[in-house]
């Protein structure tokens, strides 16, 4: 990559989720039962980095840790493990003052419009409070300045004194959009952001992410299922499997020549348009509960290519090609 | 019957709702035909009417919603006119239904394995328990369930989403229905997962010669699986016809519009030519046209409503200004 640091780096970042023990369970350890309280490896041992200006898209499907992980880049959830640097500096280590500064650099925009705006706030609090609170805009400044932002976003000034019920999804999701941006942020995080819209709605909302980043050289971390929004916004793409990096490549490289069996099976299994009467032939089984999950590779019992490795051994992720990551024990054989 | 003879074939359905703010017309003057073993990609977004026309051929719209116009004729008969007790005897039996969230159709306090025998004993009283829980079995292993026998005896809750989505298809396909109807039944899913429904769902069909109306907003799903598409927008059918002729050179503009919102590989980083602003409020929706307040290609004309009507052979548009001159 190039000379320029990171915006955001993950360094062997973990995040575990603990079910306590209810009473009939600590009970039970009491009396000598062999009770653990289970515990889920929501992400595992996670490397990132986020360029300025650059999108990177993360790929999984449900329950594999994309949005665990997107939610630990902006700080919503503490690594159990691993550090997260922004800029450079380890946002464990930094002042209160120097971590609410670089929060507001990092911002996250959510799936659900409708559960991310609070109902009972006008657009006017729900997209002007943080500026007015964290003093980046003086207070008379602050409505040219929502004007400004509100038709940055494709949306109406005069919607300022609407309650977000009065929206449609869309313009819900434009308004996410513009909270996340009323803070300045250089980095914003953007969770399933196109998900539960329409697809010609969904095309405008992808449209405004282009043209913002164009305007305001933002980076994006980029979170989909959608491997057909995921390509035509990202510049880099990683690909996630129960809590794991399986393999990260730029765009075109991974579309090209999928390494991964996992890749290349997601990479199958889209529906495109230019594919008519197609079989569909997908991967047998489901994803693994993280809970439990398989020993040694952890895409192995649906894995065409298993071998005896697979089921003992999990694989590192490293260089196959420049730029490129991948972890699966066949690139031992091929290199 | 004659050989000939569609089906199912809906003439001018009309489904409205009569609320309190006005008239919603959901449905209004559909026309569709489907026939044994075809597949019909019925497409449109939120709110086009394309859930309510399957609920209506199912019988299953409720108050204030109604069935105001029209004919659904199915094996010859017609369904709006049909008595409760008559229709009742083919949902499930002769048409069944799949839909979005399986946990919304399946009993949360059953077994698995009464909910199956009770579909099938309803239509074949003469049926054995035992004969129906081998039927149930089977049908579970059909749609690539595991351990079938086992899990028999499980409650919804107990599956994940794609396993319960394959439970849902394996109910509804209990008693080989003639006409299938899925309303968005892999939206919810992962890709993988997904795929593992379309490939069931495809297989079934083509085995037992079902015919199958897809409900959905993804055209690339259609693409894969349909024979025939039918486009819906604000409650009419806007174009219509084989699957290669509307994905490859569609004639309506909203079509075009909707083909070009999905992000595909050929533009990548490049704005997507997208359809300005949002469909119209059903109960105010434009005179004439319904999309030529977004259309690019609306002009005076567009204010009286267009016939749809065949423009090429088989191939079925609601335009004023089609898209003729554009073909490759």
């Amino acid at each position: 990559m190039t000379a320029a640091a990171p915006l955001v780096e993950l360094r062997q970042v973990s995040k575990r989720f603990t079910k306590p023990l209810d009473l009939a369970e600590k009970l039970a350890r009491h009396l000598g039962a062999a009770v653990h309280a289970p515990v889920v490896h929501a992400v595992d041992r996670v490397d990132l980095q986020v360029f300025p200006r650059e999108v990177v898209g993360l790929v999984g499907e449900s329950g594999c840790g994309k949005s665990t992980l997107g939610r630990i880049v902006v700080g919503l959830y503490e690594p159990s493990d691993g550090a997260v640097l922004l800029k450079g500096a380890d946002r464990a280590t930094l002042s209160r003052e120097a971590r609410r500064k670089s929060q507001l650099a990092a911002q996250m925009i959510f799936q659900d419009p409708f559960a991310s705006l609070n109902p009972r706030l006008r657009v006017r609090e729900i997209v002007g409070e943080a500026p007015r609170v964290h003093g980046l805009v003086p207070r008379e400044a602050l409505d040219p300045f929502l004007d400004d932002l509100l038709r940055r976003v494709g949306l109406d000034p005069l919607y300022k004194r609407r309650y977000p019920h009065q929206f449609s999804g869309g313009q819900r999701q434009r308004l996410g959009i513009a909270r996340a941006l009323a803070v300045k942020p250089e980095f914003v995080v953007c969770d399933e952001p196109v998900a539960a819209l329409d697809v010609s709605i969904q095309a405008q909302i992808i449209n405004l992410f282009i043209a913002l980043r164009e305007e305001l050289g933002l980076a994006y971390l980029f979170i989909s299922h959608d491997l057909g929004v995921v390509e035509h916004i990202a510049d880099r793409i990683l690909i996630m499997y129960l809590g794991r990096i399986v393999e990260s490549a730029q765009t075109e490289a991974l579309f090209r020549r999928p390494n991964h069996p996992y890749t290349q099976a997601l990479l199958a299994e889209v529906p495109r348009l230019d594919q008519r009467k197609r079989s569909f032939t997908p991967v047998k089984g489901e994803i693994p509960s993280p809970l439990d999950p398989p020993a040694g590779c952890h895409f192995h019992p649906r894995c065409p290519h298993a071998m005896e490795r697979c089921r003992r051994e999990s694989p590192a992720l490293r260089e196959i090609a420049p730029g490129r990551l991948s972890a699966c024990h066949l690139n031992d054989g091929a290199a | 019957m004659s050989a000939a003879a569609p089906l199912l074939s809906v003439e001018e359905l009309r489904t409205h709702f009569l609320t309190r703010a006005g008239v919603v017309k959901a449905v209004d003057g559909v026309s569709l035909a489907v026939n044994r073993g075809e597949v019909l990609g019925l497409v449109g977004e939120s709110g086009c009417g394309k859930s309510v026309t399957g609920f209506s051929i199912m019988g299953l719209v409720d108050p204030p919603g109604k069935i105001v116009g029209g004919r659904i004729l199915f094996e010859g008969e017609d369904l709006t006119t049909l008595a409760e007790e008559r229709l009742r005897a083919l949902r499930g039996e002769r048409i069944a239904m799949i839909f979005q969230d399986p946990l919304m159709t399946l009993n949360p306090v059953l077994r698995i394995e009464t909910q199956m025998t009770e579909a099938i004993r309803a239509h074949h009283p003469d049926v054995t328990q035992t004969q129906a829980r081998a039927r149930a079995r089977d049908a579970l292993a059909q749609t690539g369930i595991p351990d079938a026998e086992q899990r028999l005896a499980a409650y919804p809750h107990q599956f994940s989403g794609g396993m319960r989505q394959r439970v849902a298809i394996a109910i509804a396909l209990l008693n080989r229905p003639a006409l299938l109807i899925a309303d968005e039944p892999t939206t919810a899913l992962d890709v993988t997962i997904q795929a593992q429904i379309l490939h069931e769902v495809q297989k079934l069909c083509r085995e037992s010669g079902t015919a199958l109306i897809w409900i959905t907003h993804d055209l690339a799903v259609v693409g894969g699986l349909a024979d025939a598409v039918a486009v819906m927008y604000a409650g009419r059918i806007v174009e219509q016809g084989p699957v290669d002729d509307v994905l490859d050179r569609p004639l309506h503009p909203y079509t075009l519009g909707l083909l070009g919102s999905v992000p595909s590989r050929t533009r990548r980083g490049a704005r997507l030519p997208q359809i300005p602003g949002m469909a119209p409020s059903p109960l105010r929706l434009p005179d004439g046209c319904s999309f030529r307040t977004r259309c690019p290609r609306a002009d005076s004309s567009c204010a009286n409503m267009p016939a749809l009507e065949a423009l090429l052979p088989d191939h079925l548009a609601r335009c004023v200004h089609p898209l003729m001159e554009a073909r490759p």
